[in-house]
């Protein structure tokens, strides 16, 4: 089934359509909320909500519109509206390091670079850091990011020359 | 323990750094690979029973709503039959009570 196709039956109340689009979307979402919020409940949280939008307003969507970056964007209006709860939660990074090769020092080292590289984006100004995981993490093109952030291309393009430039510097690249 | 196994251990065991050498650019993408989200368990599984069971309580709502017109309208109309039955029923035992005080023939 095509996202259009799910999207209209979700808009007819099909459970088994709303079923298939979260096994198909709710991972990715899950990790830019994830990386948003850096609190796995947080973007629990988001992530449901997201997807109690879609149920209640899956007529809304313009099939125009790509439905992932639609998604995004209502997890990131609804980040936005709760950011102030989220601010100062702690940051809790994945055990999941490394393939279960890795002997316990290579295990040690990725996690300690891992930790340097959470730091380092967490430690980006906002927009940027958003720009960031939108363009890198989610794979989005620069137009699909600029469309969630709400800015000219030419905007989103300069938050991640200077994201990459800060993280180059923060990172000893 | 041989020193120099010690020494192997110490630099990552032999194995080859994660971040290889090269520009800056590809470096630094290595490195953003690194930051890993954890595994959200049975997210997707958990969502829908949400959102299904948050629709079938939506669903009865609206049904009561739909049709508490109805039932409000049912009650009242049985609670008027009621009240005049009860008024009925006083009236005749009213009756009754002045037909038997004032009955000359007593």
């Amino acid at each position: 089934m095509t996202d259009e196709e799910l999207m209209s039956a979700i808009a007819k109340s099909d459970e088994t359509a709303f079923k298939e689009l979260l096994n198909r979307y709710s991972k990715r979402v899950f990790a830019f909320a994830w990386r948003l919020c850096t609190d796995p409940q947080q973007a629990e949280d988001l992530t449901q909500d997201v997807f109690f939008k879609v149920w209640r307003s899956a007529a809304e969507w313009k099939p125009q519109a790509k439905l992932e970056t639609w998604l995004y964007r209502v997890l990131y209006n609804r980040f936005i509206d709760t950011r102030w709860k989220v601010k100062g939660t702690t940051e809790e990074l994945s055990d999941d390091i490394g393939s279960g090769d890795d002997t316990p020092e290579q295990a040690l080292i990725k996690k300690s670079r891992e930790r340097a590289v959470a730091a380092a984006v967490n430690a980006l100004p906002d927009r940027q850091k958003e720009a960031l995981i939108l363009c890198y993490y989610q794979g989005l093109t620069a137009k699909e990011a600029a469309e969630v952030l709400s800015v000219t291309q030419g905007a989103l393009e300069s938050l991640l020359f200077r994201a990459r430039q800060t993280l180059k510097e923060q990172l000893d690249v | 323990m041989t020193f120099n196994r010690f020494k192997n251990i110490l630099r990552h065991s032999g194995a080859a750094d994660p971040v290889p050498a090269g520009d800056g650019d590809a470096k630094l993408d290595v490195l953003l690979d690194l930051w890993r989200v954890p595994d959200c368990g049975e997210l997707a599984a958990r969502i829908y029973a949400a959102v299904t069971a948050d629709e079938r309580l939506r669903r009865q709502v609206f049904v009561f709503w739909r049709y508490s017109a109805v039932f409000s309208a049912v009650f009242m109309i049985g609670g008027f039959c009621f009240g005049l039955y009860s008024s009925h029923l006083d009236r005749l035992n009213t009756q009754s009570y002045f037909d038997t005080i004032f009955d000359i023939g007593y």
